[in-house]
């Protein structure tokens, strides 16, 4: 009888996006600018919660900004991703392009 | 100066748990400071503001969602099986107690109509149409009776578990919002388009017609007072009218709390059980009648006298409480 193969992992659009936005960017981003990066593809009040869907993944990796932009607020959120979450995109990337109906042509 | 945000985060602490206020609450709130600090201009603070409490708005149903999915996750099959019997046997006892309501009725309305045939302004309706906006009329008490039947009936002798005992408070509160909109607006506008469709023509409103708004505003506002002439006497009527609302939309909370004391006692019969919700409800109309009495009388404030049922039954049930701790303490 064949062994099961674990699942591999499973990126959505939105997170795929996110992947694409953190790589572009060689410096570590915080929420509300991959939300101005995106071009309104992702809203500001539900990327936090794929942001914290994609760390319980471990695609990404987040840590606070050192000092808060204005003295006295919280501190904001920075995102980065992981080896794993670019090698995820980077499979991801390349499906799309395998199974993509322009490239078939 | 208190940031914005600030007072927001501490309301979220108290319900969210540590990882959910690192990853999810902190950003926005952050955000939102980060963003109204940067803003140069009213216009800018104002949208930068109306953004950021949007976003938060978004995150807290999303945390909601989220922890609902996992609160039915960790539900017990017990827990599961006692929520939907006392869901179950709360719709029934609604019917229940909500038809013969309802169909007490019927011939006063077959006989109004008939009555007024003959007149100069014949009614148009049918008894179908008025039976169906006497409806709502019906519900501010088959409500709370019901929902303190089901409960009453479905826990009864079981030990219920926080869980459970949290998400029957919830169904008492939401059956207490369903009640808030039914004496508050739909009761009183299906109470005159019953009136006007006997009368055949239009008909000014009274005490029972007005809205909760309405009313508040006659209350606050002395020139809404003038200019409807309000009495004294019918100052007095209004002010009783508003608080006997608001008692009646607390009801379900205040019976279900009866009921899940009187489940508690796993000695009683669940008939005796039911008989006792049966008889509370009985006398929580007998009270309400006192009060209004009372209060036209000015025997006692309009205020008092609509709460008087409400703080009757909580006295009952707080001595159905005692005597049970007491009971079990000799025992």
């Amino acid at each position: 009888m064949a062994r099961r193969l674990p699942h591999p992992p499973r990126l959505s659009t939105i997170e795929s996006l996110i992947l694409e936005l953190l790589i572009a960017n060689e410096d570590a981003m915080y929420g509300l600018q991959m939300v101005a990066a995106s071009r309104r593809r992702l809203k500001r009040g539900t990327i936090y919660v794929t942001l914290g869907r994609m760390e319980e993944k471990g695609f990404i990796t987040s840590r606070l900004e050192a000092a808060p932009a204005e003295a006295g607020g919280l501190p904001r959120r920075l995102y980065e991703p992981t080896a794993l979450g670019r090698r995820v995109q980077a499979a991801w990337t390349a499906a799309a392009q395998h199974f993509s109906p322009r490239f078939a042509q | 100066m208190i940031r914005p945000g600030t007072r927001l985060r501490t309301l979220a602490a108290r319900t969210c748990s540590e990882k959910t206020m690192a990853r999810l609450i902190d950003p926005v709130i952050a955000d939102l400071q980060a963003e109204y600090a940067s803003a140069i201009g009213m216009r800018r603070r104002w949208l930068a503001l109306f953004t950021g409490y949007i976003a938060f708005a978004k995150m807290s149903l999303w945390c909601g969602l989220l922890g609902l999915r996992e609160a039915r996750r960790n539900w017990s099959d017990e827990d599961r099986q006692g929520l939907l019997r006392t869901l179950w046997l709360t719709g029934c006892a609604i019917v229940i107690v909500s038809v013969p309501l309802w169909l007490l009725e019927l011939p006063t309305t077959r006989d109004l109509l008939e009555s007024m045939r003959d007149t100069e302004f014949p009614p148009s309706a049918t008894v179908q149409r008025l039976m169906i906006y006497l409806v709502p009329a019906i519900l501010p008490l088959s409500i709370p009776l019901g929902l303190a039947m089901g409960v009453a009936f479905g826990t009864h002798g079981r030990a219920l578990s926080p869980r459970l005992l949290g998400t029957i408070i919830l169904v008492a509160l939401a059956a207490s919002v369903v009640s808030v909109i039914n004496v508050g607006w739909l009761n009183p506008a299906t109470n005159q388009l019953y009136r006007e469709a006997i009368v055949g023509q239009y008909v000014p409103k009274g005490d029972h017609e007005f809205t909760l708004t309405e009313l508040n505003r006659c209350l606050v506002q002395p020139d809404a007072r003038a200019r409807l002439g309000v009495s004294s006497y019918r100052y007095r009527s209004f002010l009783f009218e508003l608080h006997q609302r608001l008692g009646l939309a607390i009801a379900p909370l205040t019976f279900c709390a009866f009921a899940l004391v009187l489940a508690s006692r796993r000695r009683a019969k669940r008939v005796a059980v039911v008989a006792a919700v049966c008889i509370a409800g009985l006398g929580y109309w007998l009270v309400r009648w006192l009060g209004n009495g009372l209060s036209l009388s000015e025997s006692v404030s309009p205020q008092l006298g609509a709460w008087m049922p409400q703080i009757a039954l909580l006295l009952t049930t707080i001595l159905v409480g005692i005597s049970r701790t007491f009971i079990r303490t000799r025992a």
